[in-house]
């Protein structure tokens, strides 16, 4: 028995630990109750001559949307460039929890000079907070954290271009040692995408990124066949490779190619590196998950996914500020140790939820690569967001209405 | 751990708060979508018309229902009040709002009209007034038969 507990401790989520989180599980319920009972036939939603309630006009084409999502893998072997590390070290495996939210602050929209290019601004505020977990089989934890909030564009042109920014200024450290491993980073992307129709677009760009485990200036190059509320393949260097099956309006199923990664701080408390004088060190990983997708919609506000698969071409390493300078911007973290992972299988799964209203986009394409920018760049270059919860799925030929869905779209005089 | 575990519950609280504040969340997004097969069909749409028109038509039906919205509010406000406190004014304001609404989705719908005729051709545009009518019909029909409504006094409450 006593042999297990440490089993069982790796296999599960540490969230579910413990009894206070008995309380997540309560509130869990209660929305499952709420929603259950959202457009029960109980309401007066069946009242056909009883006024629909006033509501606000919608301000924003893209609804504000939170997010979780957990990932992991199992205790795999390492096997890296310093023998006594190595040794240390032992087995290693990877949790990581994220939390996201977005937000739009502002919303432009506009006719061009010629009255019928409809041109829009979006300006998103962006927050993101998530804790990654390295376990090695010879350390104690360490809870790597990262929050960041940040600023977004996107301004579609009304004809071929849409551009996209996005600004992630975030810091990072360790809760071993909070005060002596906390450093602000920066990361942000720049994107133009060119599209002549729904079924073809080419990206372009820039980003600082610190997705492979180091700070990296990479280009943006990406391209996509297919219509996005269909069938698509989507290729986007450095961020990932899909092919997406857009069933109906509840299920989208994907395989996908995408490297998941990032450069964390880590505190030098169990001496890896020599010098006992260093307090931190940096701790880079990063590996390319390969898997399958489902993403189940739940109605207008609410989604979650499900993915898992292969993780292969595992690593991480670790570097030290004294082994190498790396004040200069471009310069490559010098790295004292450097291990492969071997390949293991991961899980991933997370939940959604968007707010309030959002103005029409149905049959708008560059509306819809205006929210696909804004879910294939995730807030805090994480390459972790929900995904396209928002562009419309194409009506089913054989879905059928309810009563709720229309009874407040006619006027009295449409019944005559 | 700690803030992620806060936010993560501030996470599922404003989950539940959603699930509870919007009991009649109006499923629009499914009938714009219905909407968009309709409509391409009936009018032949090429992608290229596709997509000019529909920008132009969605911000026409964003701008008809925030006008029928404040139209909305001044009913609401004769219809359910109480008889004996409202004023003459209440009345006129809804009168007002009525006349305004009138004469606002008239400009409305000129603006929206000399936009289209710049996108698609005179007969596609007259189409689409005529698929309008037709798209209610259709939704009306496609309704499950299940759900139709009852008559008041059975299967309420």
């Amino acid at each position: 028995m006593q042999t297990m507990e440490p089993e069982l401790k790796h296999i599960m989520p540490p969230v579910l630990h413990r009894k206070t989180n008995v309380l997540l599980l309560v509130f869990l319920l209660l929305s499952a109750a709420g929603f259950a009972y959202s457009g029960d036939s109980l309401g007066k939603a069946h009242d056909v001559l009883l006024l629909p309630k006033p509501e606000k006009a919608p301000k924003h084409y893209i609804r504000s949307e939170a997010f979780f999502s957990r990932y992991g893998t199992g205790f795999r072997p390492a096997q890296g460039n310093v023998m006594i590390l190595d040794q240390r070290l032992g087995e290693y495996s990877f949790q990581h929890y994220n939390v996201g939210f977005y937000a739009p602050l502002m919303t432009k929209a506009w006719f061009r000079k010629d009255s019928v290019s409809f041109a829009n601004f979006h300006l998103l505020f962006t927050v993101n907070s998530n804790t990654a977990v390295p376990q090695f089989t010879g350390l104690d934890d360490h809870r790597l954290y990262k929050f960041g909030m940040g600023l977004r564009g996107i301004y579609n042109t009304g004809k071929n271009w849409i551009w996209f920014f996005d600004a992630s200024p975030y810091s990072v450290g360790d809760r071993y040692n909070t005060r002596q491993t906390r450093e602000g980073r920066y990361a942000s992307i720049l994107v133009a995408s060119w599209s002549r129709s729904p079924e073809f677009c080419v990206r372009v760009g820039v980003t600082r990124t610190f997705l492979f485990g180091d700070r990296l200036h990479l280009p943006v190059v990406g391209i996509r066949w297919g219509r996005l509320d269909k069938m698509y393949i989507s290729v986007l260097f450095p961020r990932q490779v899909t092919a997406a099956w857009v069933i109906n309006k509840t299920f989208t199923v994907s395989a996908f190619s995408k490297p998941f990664g990032g450069l964390y701080r880590f505190s030098n408390s169990d001496s890896i590196y020599i010098n006992q004088n260093v307090k931190v060190l940096e701790f880079g990983r990063w590996e390319l998950t390969n898997g399958l997708r489902v993403d189940v919609n739940c109605g207008n506000s609410f989604s979650f996914f499900v993915a898992g698969g292969k993780s292969l071409n595992g690593r991480y390493s670790f570097s030290s500020p004294d082994f190498q300078n790396n004040s200069k911007p471009f310069a490559r973290l010098g790295t004292f140790y450097v291990a492969k992972v071997d390949p293991a299988l991961f899980l991933h799964f997370g939940i959604s939820a968007r707010f309030g209203k959002a103005k029409r986009i149905a049959g708008d394409r560059r509306l819809y690569e205006v929210i696909d920018m804004n879910g294939q760049f995730d807030p805090g270059d994480n390459n972790d967001g929900p995904g396209n919860t928002q562009i419309p799925a194409k009506f089913g030929e054989k879905e059928k209405l309810k009563y709720r869905d229309v009874s407040d779209l006619f006027d009295t005089n449409d019944l005559y | 751990m700690k803030t992620l575990k806060y936010i993560t519950l501030l996470f599922v609280l404003l989950l539940s708060a959603e699930g509870f504040a919007q009991p009649k969340q109006k499923p629009s997004d499914r009938i714009d979508a219905m909407k968009v097969a309709f409509i391409t069909k009936r009018l032949d749409l090429t992608s290229e018309e596709a997509e000019k028109f529909w920008p132009v038509y969605n911000d026409y039906q964003d701008k008809r229902d925030a006008l029928r919205e404040e139209l909305l509010r001044a009913k609401r406000k004769v219809k359910n009040g109480d008889p004996n406190v409202l004023t003459d004014a209440d009345y006129e304001a809804y009168l007002q709002a009525e006349t305004t609404y009138q004469q606002k989705d008239a400009d409305l719908q000129k603006e929206f009209l000399n936009r289209l005729r710049k996108v698609l051709p005179k007969r596609k545009v007259a189409l689409l007034l005529i698929a309008e009518d037709d798209f209610k019909k259709e939704l009306l029909k496609r309704m499950s038969k299940d759900d139709k409504p009852k008559p008041s006094g059975k299967g309420q409450d």
